[in-house]
């Protein structure tokens, strides 16, 4: 099958199988590795990806349900040589173990700072809507207080 | 030093862009998927396989049963080997006889993982069912079923610790508490599943094995041995490594048969674990059942213990063996005086997944057994449960202690360290006020539980001593390049706990350097030093961080001779200082390490009798064991909605001196949330006739950003004797005490409550929810 | 094999393949539940028909007595617009795994689906839904009660696509109330669910588990308990815990339904 995604902003036509998920075009066709696969079935969001700026599971979708969409990996979210302020947060606040998680909470901070009614919502509804993403090394302190950093930056 | 004032942790740079390189990342030219058919009997007789359609499927490369594994291969091996334990020769794939669903039946290698799935589906198997065995109570009964026919009965192993008159001491107590405390089985469940991918190696004619491990050395042993070859021909490498938590610290079958089948052939094969199979293919943890008196006398003074650990292992002896019960056995006692004691440890086998290692190794449930004693002898003598502490914890002017069961505390700070963390929390206050709440019918209570973890993993002789078949040391090479920064070769395998920067600091320090002139190489052993035991029982920083501060003084006692010579004068008065070395009186009399280095590779001018280079290594095996310790204090709320609602935590602890307090607090938080998962939720069940009832992440409920409490940690910094740095490990210490903690509170907040309720099993789900 | 993709833009079209796919086509729609067993092959049809092009399956039809969801309109939506009309169905979506999943999961797949612990199938259910099946040439009403079979059984013939849903809109005074029971404070798969409603002054419980499809009682816990005896005793007792707090939810001083 022949689908036509906006990668990372640019236009990109493939052939993919029909049963080929996003997240198997991304890291097996496009070499595309920051999006991680940790449950294959919806839960734990390492998968988690931008698809027209809303966070989706990457395993959850087929590829050529996405045809004419916007994807974005955290490749296209990250600046050439620098870090987005969120990734900076991430690596100041110790919201970063073992690595896995990461890219997955990066798409779903992203997709929440565009939707923008982040900033006057308490600590529960943030670790709430934080809830789509499983970690399993730092007990999420760290995630959070990165999160409240972009989210809610302190002028 | 704040977290936040650290350098940030290099792996971290890299993570947060999306360019950590897990196995699943490797890419290799002509690889092939392999997927693995498991078996969904719990116990059965193998009296068919029929391949015939699955492998003449378009894209199918290779088809191989149990048959010709038995042949081709050697049992894989056992890594804990207590005197007497019994064996199996388990192969990678199930042949005659299958113990487990999710056993691996047959092993499919395609162009596509697709493609052998497909293929997967349409081998059949004929099976011949056999009666099961789920528990381990069930299966220590004598009328059991067997799981080996040459054994006598089920169990594997078994260990005694008998220490003076318990009798008598149970006979003239004044309390006596009796308890049956189970920890369930649960899943370490790193978020990175299991993966291996092996490839031919041409060059050393023979195999490279990309494997998610906590141990390559062992893993290189392990095929190696698997496949008759000799070990200089295999190459393991631990890329980044997703989580590991004890789920990755042995070897695998699935290692073995990538091996095999890339040998074979001539091609990379690769496999990922899919969440799914890892519910039944990955070693889960606990399921230990401990049966506890305890005997006091009229001040709450402790005067004897009786304790048996009974561990389920699953089918198979496998890997780690019954080293968790063993474990448990050997911390009952923890960090209070017990004069007389009698302790049992074994593990009988059940037709469940073979369980191994997780996080906490045995602790937890042995802590979850001591400290919710306590807290009913503290009720049933009316005193306040820290108080029932204080009495009977080692006092500092003791340490080091030699505790019954034969454990050295080595040293701390355990009344200071109650008071400081009591105080902090409000305990009193928070107390009255919880009293206070449950006169006007909100369920609400406070619980603490105090713990000790043995870490720093190692003495040799104390391995060798238990069965343990790997040494307890840990190699580590510095090495200065050239141009005057540091390459480290660290046997230890960081799986997202950060010791590689723990590694790099420490260097940093002992060289004074700056930190991004040290750069830490580790998980291949072709380049990295070997170590036994690797990364596990939490001797990170402190056994490998030790042979690093080895290996980092040799080099600097090179750079002083060395810059003694070139600066003709004595290596008494002279100094390391900012990355040089110069004259004690005259700062100008001075060779940065970079001339140093420079001088070192050059060679032409060289003391008499130095070689030349600038590269290290030490072995260092640690004399004792570090035992760090701490109190976890909660406050909990019973609600309508919800089973239990944590309201806070304090976690007060000292774990020696602190190398990175960032990396210290990550992994006491990361642990107190699998401490809580333990606690409320987080469970393996299995139907009687062995089939498992959790096989996806949807029904296996693991904490998320909203479950967690506030937390507060409160550090204390008491360094060990025995180690160069003042270092303990931290690895376990938050999920020892969460449990009996959380159940404490739970228990102080049913106290006016329903009876009924068994609150003696976590995760407390079971009891709370009335009925199994 | 790979199955066949279609992503035809018509409803037709979409009756057509349906006819010749005879059981072996597969409807796509969030994709949610089904691309998991794509992936593991546990479900190898020969063909997917898309339905992500059908416009007017995105459709959402209110009139003073009902409110009519098109079969793709994701939970999402389904949540947003019935927060003011139907409230307390908008907090049981609320519910449904997480955001991402909320945001491309379909009411149509959900309701085909038949899980016992779906929200909106309690929903259906106690509120009397009725749900619109169509197939090549023919359309049929089914009432929730009749539609759900069992777990994961429904009355949809293979031919058939699921069109729509209907919800009855309150009469004044109608009273609705809904609590389900999970393990974390973050959600997840709801061990128990129930749905109180008062109408005309006449209550009714809708009860479901884990284990257990919507069934439909007196509102009081009596009945509850009668109607579940045949239940293990643990699920027995999550359910009339959860029965009761939406009976107390019912009568609490701010009108859910408000
Ligand atoms: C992590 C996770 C958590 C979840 N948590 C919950 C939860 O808490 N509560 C809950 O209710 N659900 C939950 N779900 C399920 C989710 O809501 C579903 O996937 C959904 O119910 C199915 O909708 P879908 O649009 O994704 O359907 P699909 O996956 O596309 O299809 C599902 C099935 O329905 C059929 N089908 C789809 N549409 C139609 C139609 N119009 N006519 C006929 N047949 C059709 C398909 O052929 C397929 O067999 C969860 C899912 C995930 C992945
Ligand atoms: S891999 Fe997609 S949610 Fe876990
Ligand atoms: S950092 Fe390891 S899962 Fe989050």
């Amino acid at each position: 099958m022949r689908v036509t995604l906006v990668l990372n902003g640019d236009a990109r036509t493939l052939d993919v199988d029909t049963t080929e998920r996003l997240c198997d075009t991304l890291r097996e066709r496009l070499d595309l590795t920051a999006t991680h696969v940790g449950c294959s079935e919806g839960v734990c969001g390492a998968c988690t990806i931008l698809l027209d700026d809303t966070p989706a599971r990457a395993c959850l979708a087929l590829t050529v349900q996405c045809d004419g969409a916007r994807v974005e990996t955290l490749e296209g979210l990250t600046p050439a040589d620098a870090l987005s302020p969120a990734q900076q947060a991430f690596v100041q606040h110790g919201a970063v173990q073992c690595g896995f998680c990461t890219p997955g909470f990066l798409a779903v901070i992203e997709g929440l700072r565009r939707q923008g009614d982040a900033a006057s919502w308490d600590e529960a509804t943030l670790r709430r809507e934080l809830s789509t993403v499983a970690c399993r090394c730092t007990g999420y302190d760290g995630i959070v207080r990165a999160a409240r950093a972009v989210l809610q930056p302190t002028p | 030093m704040s977290a936040t004032d650290l350098p940030p942790r290099p792996a971290a740079l890299r993570f947060v862009r999306g360019e950590g390189q897990y196995v699943a990342d490797v890419r290799l030219p002509h690889m092939l998927h392999a997927f693995i058919l498991r078996s969904p009997e719990a116990h059965a007789k193998l009296e068919a396989i029929d391949t015939d359609e699955a492998a003449s499927m378009t894209g199918v490369r290779l088809l191989v049963t149990g048959t010709e594994i038995a042949a081709a291969t050697a049992p894989q091996p056992i890594v804990w080997d207590l005197p007497g334990q019994r064996r199996a020769e388990t192969r990678s794939l199930a042949h005659d006889r299958v113990r487990y669903v999710g056993e691996p039946v047959a092993l499919i290698v395609a162009d596509s993982e697709r493609i052998a799935r497909r293929a997967a589906a349409r081998i059949r198997v004929r099976y011949g069912k056999l009666p099961a065995v789920t528990s381990a109570e069930a299966a220590e009964a004598p009328d059991s079923p067997r799981l080996y026919e040459d054994w006598p009965d089920n169990v594997v192993a078994r260990a005694n610790w008998l220490v003076g008159d318990v009798d008598a001491a149970f006979e003239h107590a004044a309390f006596v508490t009796d308890g049956v405390y189970i920890s369930r089985r649960m899943a370490g469940l790193p978020l990175e599943a299991r993966a291996v991918l092996a490839a031919p190696d041409a060059a050393r004619n023979g195999l490279t094995v990309w494997t998610s491990t906590q141990a390559p050395h062992q893993v290189r042993a392990a095929v190696a041995s698997c496949l008759r070859m000799p070990e200089h021909r295999v190459r393991v490498i631990a890329p980044d490594v997703g989580g590991a938590f004890g789920t990755k610290s042995c070897v695998y079958g699935e290692e073995t048969l990538m091996a095999y089948a890339a040998r074979k052939l001539r091609r990379p094969v690769r496999w990922i674990e899919d969440r799914h199979e890892s519910f039944t293919s990955s070693v889960p943890g606990r399921d230990e059942t401990v049966t506890l008196s305890l005997a006091f006398d009229a001040q709450g003074i402790l005067l004897a213990m009786r304790g048996r650990v009974l561990l389920n292992k699953g089918a198979e002896p496998y890997a780690a063996s019954i080293g968790s019960a063993w474990t448990g056995g050997m911390m009952l006692p923890g960090g209070y005086r017990v004069p007389a004691l009698a302790i049992e440890a074994l593990g009988v086998v059940t037709n469940t997944t073979p369980t191994g290692a997780f996080r906490g190794y045995g602790q937890p449930e042995v802590n979850f057994a001591v400290e919710s004693a306590f807290d009913e002898a503290a009720r049933r003598m009316q005193i306040d449960p820290a108080e029932l502490r204080r009495r009977n914890l080692v006092r500092e002017s003791e340490m080091p202690f030699q505790s019954t069961t034969g454990l050295v505390l080595d040293s701390g700070r355990y009344h200071a360290l109650l008071d400081l963390a009591l105080a902090k929390f409000g305990w009193d206050a928070a107390r009255e006020r919880t009293a206070r709440e449950r006169s006007g019918g909100t369920r609400s209570g406070v619980g603490l539980a105090f713990y000790v973890e043995a870490t720093n993993m190692g003495p040799s002789p104390l391995c060798g001593m238990v069965g343990v078949r790997s040494g307890g040391f840990d190699v580590c090479q510095v090495r200065v390049e050239p141009s005057g920064q540091v390459s480290v070769f660290t046997g230890q395998t960081p799986m997202g706990q950060g010791v590689e920067a723990a590694l790099a600091q420490l260097c940093a320090e002992e060289l004074t350097l700056p930190i991004e002139d040290v750069v830490v190489i580790h998980g291949d052993t072709a380049s990295c030093a070997y170590t036994g035991y690797s990364s596990g029982g939490s001797r990170g920083a402190g056994v490998g961080g030790s042979a690093l501060i080895g290996a980092a003084r040799k080099v600097k006692h090179k750079l002083l001779l060395l810059a003694a010579h070139l600066l003709d004068a004595n290596a008494a008065d002279l100094l390391l200082v900012q990355g040089g070395v110069q004259h004690r009186d005259d700062p100008t009399r001075r060779r940065s390490i970079t001339d140093l280095a420079q001088a070192a590779y050059l060679a032409a001018s060289l003391p008499a009798g130095m070689e030349a280079g600038l590269d290290e290594r030490m072995a260092f095996d640690p004399p004792a064991l570090g035992i760090s310790y701490g109190v976890a204090l909660c406050e909990v709320a019973l609600c309508p909605d919800l089973i239990v609602r944590v309201r806070r935590i304090l976690f007060a602890h000292d774990c020696g001196r602190q190398i990175r307090p960032d990396i210290v607090e990550g992994q006491i938080i990361g642990g107190i949330a699998q401490g809580l998962g333990t606690a409320l939720y987080e469970q393996l069940l299995y139907e009687p006739d062995g089939t498992p009832r959790t096989t996806s992440l949807r029904d296996y409920d693991i904490p998320f950003a909203a479950d967690m409490p506030p937390i507060e940690l409160v550090h204390l910094e008491t360094p060990s004797p025995f180690f160069p740095h003042g270092a303990k490990g931290v690895g376990e210490s938050g999920v020892i005490p969460i449990p009996a903690a959380i159940a404490n509170a739970v228990r102080d907040a049913q106290s006016s409550g329903d009876a009924s309720l068994r609150l003696d099993t976590v995760p407390l789900i079971a009891g709370l929810l009335g009925g199994a | 094999m790979e199955p066949v993709y279609h992503a035809p833009g018509t409803l037709d079209e979409v009756l057509a393949l349906l006819a010749i796919g005879r059981g072996e086509a597969r409807i796509l729609a969030g994709g949610q539940t089904l691309v998991p067993l794509l992936f593991r092959v546990e479900d190898e049809p020969h063909t997917l028909i898309d339905l992500r092009r059908i416009v007017p399956l995105r459709a959402i039809d209110a009139t003073a007595t009902q409110v009519a969801l098109g079969a793709m309109v994701t939970l999402q939506a389904a949540e947003l617009a019935l927060r003011t009309s139907l409230p307390q169905v908008a907090a049981a979506l609320r519910c449904v795994g997480t955001a991402p999943i909320r945001a491309r999961a379909t009411v149509g797949g959900t309701a085909a689906l038949a899980d016992p612990w779906a929200e909106l199938v309690t929903c259906l259910h106690a509120l009397d839904a009725e749900l619109v099946l169509v197939a090549e040439g023919r359309e049929r009403r089914v009432r929730a009660i009749d539609f759900f079979h069992g777990i994961r059984r429904t009355a949809r013939q293979p031919d058939e696509l699921l069109r729509q849903v209907v919800l009855p809109l309150p009469v004044p005074g109608e009273r609705h109330a809904y609590h389900e029971f999970t393990v974390r404070e973050s959600g997840g798969k709801a061990r128990a669910l129930a749905f109180a409603r008062r109408r005309d002054g006449r209550t009714t419980l809708t009860l479901a588990g884990e284990r257990l499809m919507p069934l439909r009682v007196d509102g009081t816990i009596s009945a509850a308990q009668a109607a579940l005896r045949h239940e293990d005793p643990s699920a027995r007792a999550l359910l009339l815990r959860v029965a009761g707090q939406a009976l107390a939810m019912l009568d609490e001083e701010t009108d859910p339904c408000a």
